[in-house]
């Protein structure tokens, strides 16, 4: 008996040396991956691998602000929700389908079949959620649950300056702007991209997940005139019964544009759904024949000239002038007898202007000085897509003889309004064309890189300017664009009713619509504002047309710019005041 | 009463078991009771989530009261570190798997009234011993039922070792496992004298060395049926392990340790031959970082666990223990290593150690009545050979095998027969 009790107590003391034993190897094994160097290490290289990937990293992208700081597109996360079908267990899906399908919405039918899907991976999300659903969904606990955070560009604006503005697509794999500002400053906003480590686990940002984000692009763009253009143009296009149009805002002594609307327009926040044509900016990117309003131009240039002057005049025996084998008409398609330089403007007679261009300056200095204003090149403004417009020039295969008549009143060739409202503010500006621009500054952190305003041509003298200015004051006030008068301030402008070749007969011009336009800026003797207004296919003349739109927006716009009337300024200088400290910036 | 001295506490043994029994219950119930509400606060949860606590809490004093008048001299150890398990295993649980705490909770109370159903009937261990072939038999029938109508509750992909009607199931082969230790104890001890003989007796005979073989054949035959019908390496495993360890125990012949596990290792290798699943596991064992995504992403990701877990661990509910595959039940230790770090993962294994080797301890005192003291090391070698098997299967010592971790997993089928096995041990703890 006695020999059977030790060997027993041997046998369990050998069991309990194995169990042990092998608990000793299960604890050494334990602080293996705690102590011992070379295996925690790679354990922890295995692990970051897993849990943390490697991937270029693209920074927030940049915001977009009004000249006043006013947001005009921002950034969002959203998120997409996904599910690992293998970690669900039957018993689960139906639990777990529920609980899904009711924090998106969705039918629990769908979600539940796509549960019993045999693939690695479900997209259960049909467009991403925001972060509070996510969170939502995240809280269901539930390993098969994969979110994936995705970046999305907010416009809270929506459709307002939504073609300066752009929208942020997809190319290829990235993201970037198109059109506008996002396209234009898209590598400003875009920021750098990194390879950086990233996070699987959502929610988790690491101080590594912060790449500095893109510079914020401040406009020139006011968020008010802006939504008071687009009104404008809006009622004016309804009024009138135009199928579209543009209305241009800006600064004539810096170039600064503070509104730019073209009707019809978008809302970028729904890129995809949207039409690519649309998206075009019309106010930068489509040039058309702007008639009568070029004739401000034709005028500087023959001012210009020093071979006529305001009282020079000429001769209308002929309702009808031919030139090139192309005949040429006024407007009344009557003649007016001796005219002088003023009434060419004042009456708009394309008999006037032709005399200007084909007696006057003759071809070479005719397209010499539209090129000086720049005429058929771009304006290089910053926004993405500039059309350059089309003017053929002598010794091209295009020009004929006739052009150099029509040219003179603006048919026959094509500018973009955005050209044509450089023009005007070549006027405005003393002579001096500033490049038209819509970036006010750019804020990179603290770093702040403003917009110096730039002189980019110099096509006719300031004594030129002011001269003209002097009759497109006379235009408004005792010629055709009287609709276009404000009470109170002295306003330079000028009507253009341009003829448009006509759909349905091939060839010649429509013998019912037209292109209005009117171009002014006030006050005319210290220009603060310029303004182009252009109704496309309109059935009558820009007198009666774009001309009362142009006063009915400049009362509301005197208003919010706060411009002193005439008589204000006047009662100022009488103090001694600087009026261009009110009117300046 | 206050002047009592200290040394009269000391003079009534049945009142300081109660009274260490109770601090150690009070220490368990602090400890889970800061688990639960760091939880809460680190996961964001509804205080309402607290009731888990209160259920364990409930069991802790219910077990520690019906005890201490069933069982007054019983060893004061096992429950409370059994309690602190279940409670630390329901912490992890309602982190890792919310959705399984409720039920969890559920098995626990019904766990704990079997205990107290146990306690409350030592007499019952006589028969136990006495139809052992009534239970060797139902085992094998509920294991033939289970191979013919055996489901699983994730869904009938996987391996189909649970019977159960309603929502309610269960794992007969948790059952087998008992009703294994019960028969083997009586059985070896019964026959104990014959093992004592040499292995060709006396005459050289053949035949008397069927009396080893026999029941060794019969044991390997069974855990391949298990394993290769059912598909249940770890409880094939387990029940093979165990026997051989019983089988020494009552022969004492270390010949039978070396060729059990030569058989193991045989078995291994026609398995690794023939049957994918133990194929899969070998080579997941040797190399994991062939197919970390797929194949061996639960053993990587239990791997990373341990990695990330550090010393003192990451803190309940601020690792990502859930990208474990099925981390409540099998994988549970590596939840305890994220969370807990080293520490934690430390404390568990010297917990679990314990409780075998107290189970061992038990076996030596109460080695005069055979049945019983068998039973005692059966149930120490099962619960420590059933821990080595997982853990050593989670931090990739052995190749996985699928058992749960005594009283931290969740599991009802698991927790029901853990109990059973304590409170088989409080019985026997109160006879010695």
């Amino acid at each position: 008996m006695s020999t059977l009790r030790i060997s027993f107590n041997r046998r369990l003391t050998i069991l309990t040396g194995v169990l042990v034993v092998t608990g000793i190897l299960l604890l050494a094994r334990l602080a293996s991956f705690q102590f011992q160097l070379d295996m925690a290490s790679y354990l922890q290289t295995v692990a970051n691998r897993n849990y943390r990937t490697v991937d270029d990293r693209y920074p927030q992208r940049g915001r977009i602000f009004d000249r006043k700081g006013e947001l005009l597109a921002g950034n969002t996360t959203e998120y997409r929700i996904g599910i690992s079908p293998v970690y669900i267990s039957a018993a689960n899906r139906e639990r777990l389908a529920q609980g899904i399908a009711d924090l998106l919405n969705d039918d629990p039918e769908r979600i539940y079949t796509l549960m019993e899907s045999k693939a690695p991976y479900e997209l259960l999300t049909r467009s991403p959620v925001s972060v509070e659903v996510a969170q939502k969904v995240a809280s269901l606990e539930s390993i098969a649950i994969r979110i994936d955070a995705e970046p999305k560009r907010i416009y809270p604006q929506n459709n307002l300056a939504s073609h300066i503005i752009g929208f942020v697509g997809w190319d290829g794999t990235v993201r970037r702007g198109y059109v506008g500002v996002e396209g234009g400053y898209n590598t400003d906003l875009a920021g750098e991209s990194r390879v950086l480590e990233r996070s699987r686990i959502p929610f988790e940002v690491s101080a590594n997940d912060q790449t500095p984000p893109g510079k914020d692009v401040y406009l020139t763009i006011d968020r008010n005139i802006q939504y008071l253009a687009e009104t404008e143009l809006l009622d004016a296009i309804n009024r009138y019964g135009a199928v579209g149009g543009s209305i241009i805002i800006s600064d004539p002594r810096t170039g600064e544009i503070l509104a730019m609307a073209s009707y019809p327009t978008f809302d970028p926040n729904n890129y995809y759904q949207i039409d690519a044509e649309l998206m075009k900016n019309p106010a930068v990117s489509d040039g058309y024949e702007p008639g009568s309003v070029f004739k401000i131009v034709t005028a500087a240039v023959a001012l210009q000239s020093g071979k006529v002057n305001e009282n020079s005049t000429y001769y209308e025996g002929s309702n009808r002038r031919e030139v090139g084998g192309r005949a040429i008409y006024n407007w009344d398609r009557a003649a007016h007898g001796s005219q002088s330089f003023v009434d060419v403007l004042v009456r708009s007679w394309n008999l006037g202007t032709t005399w200007m261009s084909v007696d006057v300056l003759g071809k070479d200095d005719f397209y010499k000085g539209l090129k000086a204003f720049g005429v058929g090149a771009p304006t290089g403004i910053d926004l993405e897509g500039e059309a350059a417009g089309q003017l053929r020039e002598p010794g091209s295969l295009y020009w004929s003889d006739s052009d150099l008549a029509t040219n003179s009143f603006g048919q026959g060739l094509t500018v973009t309004p955005l050209q044509m409202i450089s023009f005007l503010n070549t006027i405005a500006n003393g002579g001096q064309m500033m490049q038209p621009h819509v970036r006010l500054k750019t804020v990179d952190g603290d770093k702040v890189s403003p917009a110096i305003p730039a002189a980019v041509r110099t096509p006719i003298s300031a004594d030129v300017a002011n001269r003209i200015t002097a009759i497109m004051v006379k235009v408004v006030n005792e010629g055709e664009g009287d609709k276009a008068r404000v009470p109170g301030y002295t306003i330079a402008g000028k009507t253009g009713t341009a003829q448009i070749y006509c759909a349905t007969c091939p060839g010649l011009y429509d013998p019912e619509l037209q292109m209005a336009t009117f171009v002014g800026f006030l006050p005319a003797d210290e220009p603060r504002v310029s303004i182009l207004i252009k109704l496309d296919k309109v059935s009558g003349f820009a007198s009666e047309t774009a001309a009362p739109a142009f006063a009915q927006l400049v009362k509301q716009l005197v208003v919010l710019m706060n411009i002193p009337t005439d008589t204000q300024r006047a009662e100022l200088r009488a103090l001694g005041g600087d009026t261009a400290l009110i009117v300046g910036r | 009463m206050n002047t009592r001295p200290i040394a009269l506490l000391f003079d009534d043994p049945e009142q300081a078991i109660n009274r260490r029994e109770r601090v150690l219950l009070v220490l368990a119930g602090l400890f889970t009771l800061t688990a639960h509400l760091t939880l809460i606060a680190a996961r964001h949860l509804e205080g309402g989530t607290l009731w888990l606590w209160g259920v364990w809490a409930l069991s802790a004093a219910g077990g520690h009261l019906s005890l201490s008048r069933a069982l007054p001299r019983r060893d004061p150890y096992f429950f409370p570190v059994v309690m602190f398990l279940v409670g630390w295993g329901l912490a992890i649980i309602h982190r890792v798997a919310p959705e399984f705490a409720g039920r969890q909770a559920f098995w626990l109370i019904i766990s704990l009234i079997a205990l107290i159903g146990v306690s409350r009937s030592p007499d019952h261990l006589r028969w136990l011993s006495r139809y052992r072939y009534v239970w060797l038999f139902s085992g094998l029938i509920l294991l033939a039922l289970t191979i013919i109508l055996g489901r699983n509750p994730a869904g009938d992909y996987g391996p189909r070792l649970w019977l159960g009607v309603d929502g309610i199931f269960f794992q007969p082969a948790e059952v087998l496992k008992l009703l294994l230790i019960v028969f083997i104890s009586s059985y070896f001890a019964q026959y104990r004298q014959m093992f004592a003989e040499p292995i060709f007796g006396a005459n050289g005979r053949i035949t008397d060395l069927l009396r080893y073989v026999a029941p060794l054949a019969l044991m390997w035959g069974l855990s391949m049926v298990i394993l290769v019908w059912q598909r249940d390496l770890g409880t094939a495993m387990l029940f093979f392990v165990v026997f051989l360890a019983m089988l020494y125990l009552a022969s004492g012949r270390l010949l039978i340790l070396i060729g059990g596990i030569g058989l193991i290792l045989g078995a291994g290798v026609l398995a690794y031959i023939g049957v994918d699943l133990v194929r899969a596991r070998i080579d997941v064992w040797l190399n994991p970082w062939l197919d970390p995504r797929n194949r061996s992403f639960q053993v990587v990701q239990s791997l990373m666990a341990f990695a990330s877990g550090g010393i003192w661990g990451q803190g309940i509910g601020q690792g990502s223990p859930t990208y474990i595959p099925v981390v409540h039940s099998d994988f549970i230790f590596a939840a305890v290593g994220e969370e807990w770090g080293l520490l934690g993962a430390l404390s568990v294994v010297v917990l679990l150690a314990f409780l075998a080797l107290r189970g061992l301890r038990l076996a030596i005192l109460l080695q005069a009545r055979p049945f019983r003291s068998y039973l005692a090391a059966g149930v120490g070698i099962t619960l420590g050979a059933q821990s080595l098997l997982i853990m050593g299967g989670a931090l990739r010592l052995i190749p996985l095998t699928g058992v749960t971790l005594p009283f931290l997993s969740y599991g009802g089928s698991s927790l029901l027969i853990s109990f059973l096995m304590i409170g088989m041990i409080l019985i026997l703890s109160e006879e010695v």
